[in-house]
């Protein structure tokens, strides 16, 4: 008698799954080797096949590895200075284009959701993203990118400073003729206080608000004011380099003061940033500096001599005046002023919405004052049309 | 309980400059500016027994003058600009620190160069000079290590005229 032998049947899709991971594989190793024509090839080939036909996971998974890829081959272009001869500018352009056309892939192709952690590649990318944040938000409403919890995680990372597409937020006012006159990170008048701070963070961070600049204000913990003109910065953060060297930190504690340990750790080493460092140090200090203020009737900011006199007057213990003027000076040399909450974030006034924060927020560190005119000619900086 | 310790053998203190209309001996003023940003706030520069004494000059509330000094090797006046304008160069890659120089002997005292970016108050950055050498004396720190210091905001030293002023004093 002849037996049978059956084999429970499947829907085929653990090999689907396999041949995902032998695809996925195969594409990590090859993309190690590839160069430009590459990309454009598989962009093309892609494009013939139609984006639509793979997989969401795929597409996304594809496009940021191209997207790797071109950042990649971007640097070494710009490091090789590529751009000294006719030939090495083509190139250039080319990468470029095939740049703008990735971006406009992630845009038609994957949810926004699911491209919120894949940054724009080129600056037209992030206008791009503007125009659909737009359009999503006249469909749909506001809806946040990020949630509080997400957004606390993402503070004690490094992820939103080391983004490339930085954007600032201001009153036009500060933005002078056409730059001239204009600087980055102007002071502001705020919610914590006057002239406390700018606003600095990663275009992630604030991509779901669009260009409403009533959506953009309330995000970053500012009341809007119909009365006043705002603009919004775009900032290449790599081009800026070129023209100013800076260094971006989320303003947490932690974060803050790993910067001052590493940067200055003669003066700020972690046994004091530890101490001064605290959300209980900083309540202490805003109020005595507050009051020493108002003691020698400084607009400006006060010295370690007239803050020592004030509190040997208020009778505070020697321990504490050392830790007081420690932390004025990482106030006049840092930028952490006596309003610095410490927890990397601002608080989220949308109307309507929930969440607690609204953004990630930067500290920008930089060597020397420079007119925005200078960022704007160097491409490093764009404006954003409202 | 944290506190500084000395990075570098300390020099003697210079004479104190409590009056700077009658300077004691060996004590001569050399220029002075008025910071326009801060008006009010004055900058006295004087030659102290071989070394350079810098009194920053502001009103007391209850009236009066404060005076707060700070001394540097008289070296510093030709150091300052050209350590500024390298300062302010794209840092080397291997470079320790984006916001300070290296300390650097000047005419026999340790000096770092350092970027302050709230020097003026919050949005108004500027440079501080510290000087490793000397202490600041602060009544009841003495334990404590605070080097004196100089902090001019860029719109002081550029359009303020600091730094054509510095460039025009002589010993």
């Amino acid at each position: 008698m002849s037996g049978v032998i059956s084999y429970p049947r499947t829907d085929g899709s653990d090999r689907f799954k396999r041949d995902l991971e032998r695809i996925e594989a195969l594409i990590v190793e090859i993309e190690q080797t590839l160069n430009v024509e590459n990309l454009e090839g598989i962009l093309a080939l892609i494009s013939l096949v139609g984006w639509d036909q793979l997989p969401e996971a795929l597409r996304i998974r594809y496009l940021g590895l191209l997207a790797q890829k071109s950042r990649e081959l971007e640097r070494q272009q710009r490091s090789r200075g590529d751009a000294r001869d006719e030939a090495g500018r083509l190139a250039e352009q080319k990468l470029h284009m095939m740049m703008q056309q990735m971006d406009r892939c992630l845009i038609a192709h994957c949810p926004w959701e699911a491209r919120r952690d894949q940054e724009p590649l080129t600056v037209e990318g992030v206008h791009d993203r503007i125009k659909d944040a737009r359009q999503r938000i006249d469909d749909k409403g506001y809806q946040p990118l990020f949630s509080d919890d997400e957004l606390l995680a993402l503070s004690l990372t490094d992820t939103v400073a080391q983004s490339r597409y930085k954007v600032r937020f201001m009153e036009r006012k500060y933005f002078g003729d056409n730059g001239k006159g204009g600087f980055m990170g102007v002071a502001f008048e705020g919610a914590s206080g006057v002239g406390v701070k700018y606003w600095n963070t990663s275009f992630g961070q604030i991509e779901d608000a669009d260009s409403d600049y009533r959506l953009i204000a309330n995000k970053l913990g500012l009341e809007y004011d119909e009365d006043r003109e705002y603009m919004l910065l775009v900032i290449d953060s790599e081009k800026a380099q070129a023209v100013c060297e800076s260094t971006s930190v989320s303003a947490t504690f932690e974060k803050i003061g790993a910067f001052a340990n590493q940067e200055l750790p003669d003066l700020y080493p972690p046994e004091l940033t530890r101490e001064i460092l605290s959300p209980d140090f900083q309540a202490h200090y805003r109020d005595l500096y507050g009051q020493a203020k108002t003691h020698w009737n400084e607009k400006w900011r006060l010295s370690e001599t007239q803050f020592h006199d004030f509190l040997r007057e208020q009778n505070v213990e020697p321990e504490t005046r050392i830790l007081l003027l420690e932390r004025l000076r990482m106030h006049m040399q840092v930028g952490n002023n006596e309003y610095f909450r410490g927890d990397g974030m601002t608080a989220n006034l949308i109307e309507g919405s929930q969440q607690q924060y609204g953004v990630v927020e930067l500290f920008s560190f930089d060597k020397k004052k420079l007119e925005l005119d200078a960022y704007l000619r160097a491409g490093a900086v764009h404006v954003a049309q409202g | 309980m944290w506190k500084r310790a000395e990075r570098y053998p300390l020099k003697p203190p210079l004479a104190l400059i409590d009056d700077p209309q009658s300077p004691p001996a060996g004590v001569r003023l050399l220029n002075q500016i008025e910071n326009p940003q801060a008006p009010g706030e004055h900058y006295l520069f004087f030659a102290n027994n071989g070394g350079l004494s810098i009194l920053r000059a502001y009103a007391r509330p209850d009236g009066g003058y404060r005076f707060e000094q700070s001394d540097f090797p008289q070296r510093f006046i030709d150091w300052f600009a050209p350590a500024l304008r390298d300062f302010r160069k794209p840092a080397a890659q291997d470079a320790s620190s984006r916001l300070s120089s290296p300390a650097q002997e000047v005419g026999g005292e340790m000096l770092t160069l350092e970027r302050g970016m709230a020097v003026g108050g919050d949005g108004s950055p500027g440079y501080i000079v510290n000087n490793w050498s000397r202490k600041r004396y602060l009544p009841g720190l003495e334990g404590h290590f605070m080097p004196m210091n100089v902090a001019w905001t860029e719109d002081f030293l550029f359009n303020g005229g600091l730094i054509r002023l510095l460039g025009d004093i002589r010993f």
